[in-house]
C-alpha cells in the first residue's frame, strides 16, 4: 500500500456556486416543500447554508461488498477524552466517541453539500428562516427507545442550554426563535431571520438521548444512536465501543468494536501505528507527521485547513492603534519560512483563514498572491508610524510547539525593527486572558477554527477573534454591520461575493489577526485501515461506521 | 520491635500532614485556572465561574484546606475535577500498575544492582571491575526516557518481540502481562541498578580490606562462603539505605516510564491531574505516593537491625 498525503478534497467553487445555484433555482418560491422517501441511494442534494435547499435520504457510498472485511477490533489514540465537554468540545480527544456513539440529523459532504443522517428530510425555507426536518423512521437509540421528534428538540435546548458552554451554544440560542414538534417524526424550526449558517451548526449537533444526557460527564452511561455502543471508559486507560447490531443503516458498521486507548507518548504513538498494535491516531506533531510521510506501512491524511495560527494584535493601545504599525507585522512575517522551518512543510503560510475549497476564499487576497513578506517596506511603514525601535511584548500559552512558533515570530519583528519581547504564560492564564478579552501584553499568539464550514458565517459565530467584542479590542460600525450582512447572506449570491471579499481585505488592510499558517490536523492510519474517505473536519460525517481492517 | 514499628507510624503523621499542607499549597499558588481549563476557551466568564463554584473553588483556601482534611479523615479525598470520579477510585485503578511496575523493576533493581556490585568490589580493578564501571556511568548517564524510547525502538519496533505499549494485568494473563512490564521494568531498573551496584561495590571493597575477610580467608574457607557469609552481610548497611531511597525513584521514575510505554499508573495519573490542575487527584495521589516513601523507609530501618544485630531499634 502505497503511502500519500490527501490535502483535503479541493472542490472548486464554480462547482459548490453552481450545486448552491441548482439548489436554490429548483425550490425557489416553494417553501417547505417535502422531499423524498427513505432510500439508501447516496444523493446530496442540498448545499449547506444555501437558502431554499432541501435534501432526501442519503447514505454514502458503500464499498463493492467483496473488498470489504468485517469484524475485528479498529485500535484508534486521539489522547483522553474530556468527560466534562464531551459533547461540547469539538477537539480530537473527544472525536472518536463523538463520531460513533451519537450522530446528527445531517452530515455535510466533502463539497457541502447536505447528507442525511438521522433526518430524512432537510429543509431550508428560500430565504433559509425556517428549516423543516423529517426523522428517519425506525431509528431506535442503544437502550431500544425509538428515535422522535422531542429528542430533536430536546437535544437542541441541550447544547442551547445556558449550562453548557461551547462553539453550538451561542449560535443556537441566538438563531432559532421557535421549536415546533408536529409529531413523532416532524419538528419545524423558526430562525429570527435568515440564517444559513444554522445548517452548519445542525451538522454538529448531537442527537442525544434525554433520558440518560445528564449523565454523559459521569462517561458510565452513554446513549446516542450511532454505528457503536458506549461499553466502558477507564480514564487514563481507554475505552471501548462495539458494534450497534440495531443500527439503522443495514450492514453498517463493519467492525465489531473500536478501542480506544491514550498513548501519552508522541515517539510511542509513532511506533505503534508503524508496527500495527495502534490503527489510527488524531492531531500529531508535525515533525511525526513530516518523518511518517514515507514509511510505507501507514498513510498520512490531512483533515485541512480548518483555520488559522495567528498573531492577534490589541488595536485599543500603542503602537498597534495605528493601522501603520499592524500592515507592518502583515508584511514583516515570513510565512514561506514558517511553513518550511517551523511546519516542516507540511502545512502552508497564510494570511487568510478559509481553506482553498472554502467558497469565502479568494487566491489574490491570500499570501503569497495577495499578501507578501517585504521587511523593507515593513521597516518604512514603522518609521513613518515613528515607532522604529519600539520595544512590544507578544505573550503565548507554554506549549513547545507556540513557544517555537512565537519564537519566529519575534525573529521576524525584531528584523524590522519592533523589539519584540516573549511573555510565556501558563496555558489556561493565557486562555483566561482571551476569554475576557483583556489581553495584557500588546500581541499574542494563537490559534482558531470553524473556517471549514460551509458558510462563513459560521466562523464569525464561533471564533471570539472575529466577533464584537474580540480580543483584539478591534471593532467599527461597519464591520459590526459587515458582519451581520455575512450572518444573513446566501452562498452563492453577489452579496455573499462581495462580502466575504470586504472581510477579508478588512483583514488585510486593518489586520487586528495577522494570519502565519494555516491551522490543519494530520490523522494517521495503519495501511490495514480501509474506508476512510478523509475529508475536511467540517465534514461531520459518521467516522468510523464505513471503516474496515484489511488484515 | 513492635513498639518501634508504633513510634514510628505515629511520628510519621506530622510529616504525612505537613506534606499535604505543601502538596495543597504549592498547588493553590502555582499559577492556572482548573476551572478556566475545563471551560475551554470558548466559554463565558460566567459559565467558567460557574465552573469555579460546582468545583467549590470559590470557597476560601483555609475552608477548602480543612474540608479536604476532613475528608481524608473519612476516606474521602474528593472528585477529579478531570474526571468527576471519586479520587480513591482513580487511586484504586491506577495503583496496581504501578505496583507491579515498581516491585518488578526494584526486583531487576535489587538483582542486577547487587550482584554486579559484589562481583566488582571483591574483583577491584579486574576486567570485572572495569565493565561494571563502565556499564554503570552508561546507565547512570542515560535518562530514563531515551533508554526506554531506544529500548522500544530496538526490541519492540524492529525485533517484534515485546508490545510497544498498553498494560495485560499479569494476574489476567501472566505470559502477555509480563511482556507488557519487561521494556518499563528493564528501564526503570537497569538505570538505578547501576546506582545501587555503585555503592555497592565501593561498600564491598572497603570490607574485603577488613581484618576479619583476612582472617576468614586465612582459615581456608572458600571465597564463596567469604564473600557471602562476611563480605556481602557486613556491606549490607549502605545498600539498604540507598535501595531504601531508590523505591522513592522508581516511583518518580516512574511517571516519565508509564508515558513513554503508554501504561497506565499512579505517575501518568499525576502528569495528567498537574496539566488539567485536577487538585484533588494530584493531592490524593501525592499522599499515597508519600505515605509508601515513609512505609519504604520504615521497613528500610527494619531491616538494618536484622543484618546487623548490633543495630538496636528499640533504642
Amino acid at each position: 500500500m502505497s503511502n500519500f498525503i490527501d490535502l483535503g478534497v479541493m472542490v472548486g467553487r464554480r462547482r459548490l456556486l453552481r450545486g448552491a445555484a441548482l439548489g436554490a433555482a429548483g425550490l425557489a418560491g416553494a417553501a417547505l416543500i417535502g422531499c423524498g422517501e427513505d432510500d439508501d441511494d447516496p444523493t446530496p442534494a442540498a448545499t449547506a447554508g444555501g437558502g431554499g435547499g432541501g435534501s432526501t435520504a442519503s447514505a454514502t457510498p458503500t464499498p463493492a461488498a467483496s473488498d470489504i472485511k468485517r469484524g475485528g477490533t479498529l485500535l484508534v489514540d486521539s489522547g483522553e477524552p474530556n468527560p466534562n465537554v464531551l459533547l461540547f468540545g469539538f477537539n480530537v480527544r473527544n472525536r472518536p466517541i463523538q463520531h460513533t456513539v451519537w450522530e446528527q440529523l445531517i452530515g455535510l459532504t466533502p463539497d457541502f453539500q447536505i447528507d442525511n443522517r438521522l433526518a430524512e428530510t432537510f429543509e431550508l425555507n428560500a430565504d433559509s428562516s425556517a428549516l423543516h426536518v423529517v426523522l428517519r423512521e425506525g431509528v431506535t437509540f442503544h437502550d431500544g427507545r425509538p428515535l422522535t421528534a422531542d429528542d430533536v428538540a430536546y437535544s437542541v435546548d441541550f447544547f442551547s442550554n445556558a449550562e453548557s458552554s461551547g462553539q453550538l451554544k451561542g449560535p443556537l440560542s441566538q438563531g432559532i426563535a421557535e421549536v415546533k414538534v408536529v409529531d413523532d417524526r416532524t419538528i419545524d424550526f423558526t430562525f429570527n431571520g435568515p440564517r444559513p449558517a444554522l445548517v452548519d451548526m445542525f451538522g454538529l449537533t448531537r442527537i442525544v438521548d434525554r433520558n440518560t444526557a445528564a449523565q454523559i460527564p459521569d462517561m458510565a452511561n452513554l446513549v446516542g444512536t450511532g454505528p457503536f455502543k458506549f461499553v466502558s471508559y477507564t480514564p487514563d486507560q481507554g475505552y471501548r465501543l462495539e458494534r450497534n447490531e440495531n443500527y439503522w443503516r443495514e450492514g453498517i458498521p463493519y467492525l465489531d468494536a473500536i478501542e480506544g486507548k491514550v498513548y501519552a507518548d508522541d515517539a510511542a504513538r509513532e511506533l505503534a501505528l508503524r508496527s500495527g498494535e495502534l490503527h489510527w491516531a488524531d492531531a500529531m506533531p508535525n515533525a511525526i507527521v513530516a518523518s511518517l510521510q514515507n514509511d510505507s506501512s501507514v498513510r498520512v491524511r490531512s483533515r485541512g485547513k480548518a483555520g488559522m495560527e495567528h498573531m492577534g494584535l490589541v488595536t485599543t493601545k500603542p503602537p498597534f492603534d495605528d493601522v501603520r504599525v499592524r500592515r507592518a507585522v502583515m508584511l514583516a512575517i515570513d510565512r514561506q519560512r514558517l511553513s518550511d522551518e517551523w511546519a516542516e512543510g507540511i502545512v502552508a503560510g497564510t494570511a487568510l483563514p478559509w481553506p482553498v475549497e472554502s467558497p469565502a476564499y479568494n487566491e489574490d487576497q491570500d499570501f503569497p498572491v495577495g499578501v507578501s513578506y517585504d521587511p523593507d517596506a515593513a521597516a518604512a511603514l514603522l518609521a513613518e508610524a515613528g515607532v522604529a525601535g519600539t520595544q512590544i511584548t507578544l505573550q503565548v500559552g507554554s506549549g513547545e510547539d507556540a513557544v517555537s512558533l512565537a519564537q519566529y515570530v519575534q525573529d521576524d519583528l525584531n528584523a524590522v525593527g519592533l523589539q519584540t519581547e516573549l511573555v510565556i504564560l501558563e496555558p489556561s492564564v493565557a486562555l483566561a486572558q482571551l476569554r475576557s478579552r483583556e489581553i495584557q501584553s500588546n500581541a499574542w499568539i494563537g490559534v482558531h477554527g470553524f473556517a471549514n464550514y460551509a458558510h462563513p458565517g459560521s466562523m464569525m459565530n464561533a471564533a471570539q477573534q472575529y466577533q464584537v467584542p474580540n480580543a483584539s479590542g478591534y471593532e467599527s460600525e461597519a464591520y459590526s454591520a459587515l458582519l451581520d450582512r455575512l450572518q444573513a447572506v446566501q452562498l452563492g449570491s453577489a452579496e455573499f461575493d462581495a462580502g466575504v471579499r470586504e472581510f477579508n481585505q478588512l483583514l488585510l488592510d486593518e489586520p487586528w489577526i495577522v494570519g502565519l499558517v494555516a491551522s490543519e490536523e494530520f490523522r494517521i492510519m495503519n495501511s490495514v485501515v480501509q474506508g476512510d474517505e478523509g475529508g475536511n473536519l467540517s465534514v461531520v460525517k459518521s467516522s468510523f461506521a464505513e471503516w474496515w481492517l484489511d488484515a | 520491635m513492635g513498639r518501634y514499628i508504633l513510634r514510628r507510624l505515629i511520628e510519621s503523621i506530622p510529616v504525612v500532614i505537613l506534606a499535604s499542607l505543601l502538596v495543597f499549597s504549592l498547588l493553590h499558588f502555582i499559577p492556572g485556572d482548573p476551572a478556566s481549563i475545563l471551560a475551554g476557551q470558548d466559554a463565558t466568564d460566567e459559565e467558567v465561574q460557574a465552573i469555579r463554584e460546582s468545583l467549590g473553588l470559590n470557597r476560601p483556601i483555609l475552608t477548602q484546606l480543612t474540608d479536604w482534611w476532613l475528608g481524608l479523615l473519612q476516606a474521602d479525598l474528593g472528585d477529579s475535577f478531570r474526571t468527576g470520579r471519586p479520587v480513591i477510585e482513580m487511586i484504586r485503578i491506577n495503583a496496581l500498575p504501578t505496583l507491579e511496575l515498581a516491585v518488578v523493576s526494584y526486583s531487576i533493581t535489587l538483582l542486577l544492582g547487587i550482584f554486579f556490585g559484589v562481583m566488582a568490589g571483591v574483583k577491584v580493578r579486574s576486567a570485572w571491575d572495569w565493565f561494571v564501571s563502565l556499564s554503570t556511568i552508561f546507565f547512570i548517564g542515560i535518562p530514563n526516557f531515551v533508554f526506554g524510547i531506544l529500548l522500544l525502538w530496538a526490541v519492540a519496533f524492529s525485533l517484534g518481540w515485546l508490545p510497544i505499549g498498553g498494560r495485560v494485568a499479569v494476574w489476567d494473563d501472566p505470559v502477555a502481562g509480563l511482556k507488557t512490564l519487561a521494556l518499563p521494568a528493564l528501564t526503570l531498573g537497569t538505570t538505578q541498578a547501576a546506582v545501587l551496584a555503585r555503592y555497592t561495590r565501593t561498600a564491598v571493597s572497603q570490607v574485603t580490606q577488613q581484618q576479619y575477610v583476612t582472617t576468614a580467608r586465612a582459615k581456608g574457607l572458600t571465597e564463596r562462603v567469604v564473600v557471602m557469609r562476611h563480605v556481602l552481610k557486613n556491606s549490607l548497611i549502605p545498600t539498604i539505605t540507598l535501595s531504601g531511597l531508590q523505591v522513592a525513584s522508581i516511583l518518580t521514575g516512574s511517571v516519565v516510564i508509564e508515558r513513554v510505554f503508554s501504561r497506565p499508573g499512579l505517575g501518568r495519573v499525576v502528569v495528567d491531574s498537574v496539566q488539567a490542575r485536577d487538585i484533588p487527584t494530584i493531592q490524593g495521589v501525592l499522599l499515597v505516593l508519600v505515605a509508601v516513601f515513609i512505609l519504604v523507609n520504615l521497613v528500610a530501618d527494619l531491616l538494618y537491625g536484622v543484618v546487623d544485630p548490633r543495630i538496636r531499634l528499640e533504642a
